[in-house]
């Protein structure tokens, strides 16, 4: 239980910068394959500064963290991604990312060439996600990974990444997709939502949790719509938006929309009245079939 | 129980008013609106600035205020617990001019 927090450490810009360099330098290290020695004395520097105490995740996963282990070096990629873009630092540390960016987008070249496992395709999503400033391809590796159990012929699929990767990897993820209609569990929520007109690459993003409490029919049938929210150029719309959101239907997926800012929903209404009031607030949306 | 990064969407609601004061936030990127029970804005949060501290340290068990992220970002979560703990580290006086303090600074932001 946390009996005391760093509230000084964290409002200082200095400070959250060093935690980011020690960050980086870790990361580096791990993807680097360097000697264990190099990266017990890299976790040492990031234990030693004082905000990385407050951060549970972070410690639980550096005590966690077993070279031998690939699971447990997932887990402290994950971490670092998530913390290290999220830090508030007083400059750009614009040398240190070119650094640690130029030698993550080789080694994701060296893992394709290598990969064998869903682990491997993993462990290059985290290092996708940590390179590129978007994290489409790293979700589209993560959900390679999901599909590569399914996948008979692992030299065949290690050509198509290689072909497709960096700019095409949507291509070859909705091959991927198509494959999955055919035998996944899901493959009847998608076939519905294809109906509908829903393209794939939004509805294979559908969980089973979201449409937990919706009939068969109910997906068939009621008012279905593509919400779409541009956080930049109308924010005031898109505060709106959200706020209607959970009283219009159920909220089925969501993603990150192709130009910055923007945001889709794809939401199942409750009747025609939910578009009335998207209509009310000049709500931008589709309205499938 | 520690502090987590949490990141914020523009439009999200980090609290709404009669929410249990669990939390309180340090803004590491984006900003946030403070708003009182009328909508009126009554303080804009930057980055590296703490709020949702008030009612932990007034000692209320609901928030009188609602805060409204402008843009996205994200901010670090801080359990209650720790504020806690800070105030019961201060000696009697100094723990009642914070509280005092706070629950002036939450009348002022009454409509």
């Amino acid at each position: 239980m946390m009996t005391d927090f760093d509230f000084a450490g964290f409002l200082d810009t200095d400070n959250q910068k060093n935690l980011v360099i020690s960050l980086i330098k870790l990361f580096d290290s791990i993807i680097l394959e360097k000697n264990e020695e190099k990266i017990l004395h890299n976790i040492s520097e990031v234990r030693k500064n004082s905000i990385s105490k407050d951060f549970g995740g972070l410690l639980s996963a550096l005590s966690e963290f077993d070279l031998k282990d690939i699971s447990s070096k997932l887990s402290l990629l994950a971490v670092i991604n998530l913390i290290t873009p999220n830090l508030s630092v007083s400059d750009e540390l614009s040398d240190q990312w070119e650094i640690t960016h130029s030698n993550s987008k080789e080694i994701i070249r060296n893992k394709i060439d290598n990969f064998s496992t869903d682990y491997d395709l993993r462990y290059i999503a985290q290092i996708s996600q940590w390179s590129e400033n978007n994290s489409e391809n790293a979700m589209i590796f993560q959900k390679i990974a999901d599909l590569v159990h399914n996948i008979d012929n692992i030299e065949e699929l290690r050509k198509k990444i290689q072909s497709h990767y960096p700019n095409d990897l949507n291509k070859l993820i909705d091959e991927l997709d198509s494959q999955r209609t055919k035998g996944f569990v899901q493959s009847d929520i998608i076939n519905i939502l294809d109906k509908r007109g829903v393209d794939q690459k939004i509805s294979s993003l559908v969980t089973l949790e979201a449409i937990s409490q919706i009939s068969t029919n109910q997906l068939s049938s009621d008012p279905l719509l593509e919400i779409k929210i541009n956080e930049e150029a109308e924010p005031e719309i898109a505060f709106e938006v959200i706020e209607l959101l959970p009283k219009i239907g159920i909220i089925l997926t969501s993603t990150a929309g192709k130009d910055e800012g923007t945001f889709i929903f794809l939401v199942l209404c409750n009747n025609q009245n939910s578009i009335k009031m998207l209509n009310d607030i000049n709500a931008s949306y589709k309205e499938y079939n | 129980m520690s502090a987590e990064i949490v990141t914020i969407v523009a439009g999200q609601n980090l609290y709404k008013k009669g929410d249990p004061p669990s939390n309180c936030f340090i803004l590491q990127k984006g900003s946030v609106h403070i708003l009182n029970e009328s909508g009126q804005k009554v303080a804009g949060v930057s980055p590296n600035m703490l709020f949702g501290e008030i009612e932990i340290f007034a000692g209320f068990k609901e928030r009188e205020t609602e805060a409204v992220c402008v843009t996205s970002g994200a901010a670090v979560s801080v359990p209650a617990e720790v504020l806690n703990n800070k105030l019961a580290s201060l000696n009697k006086s100094q723990a009642n001019l914070l509280i005092e303090v706070a629950k002036n600074a939450i009348k002022k932001m009454k409509p």
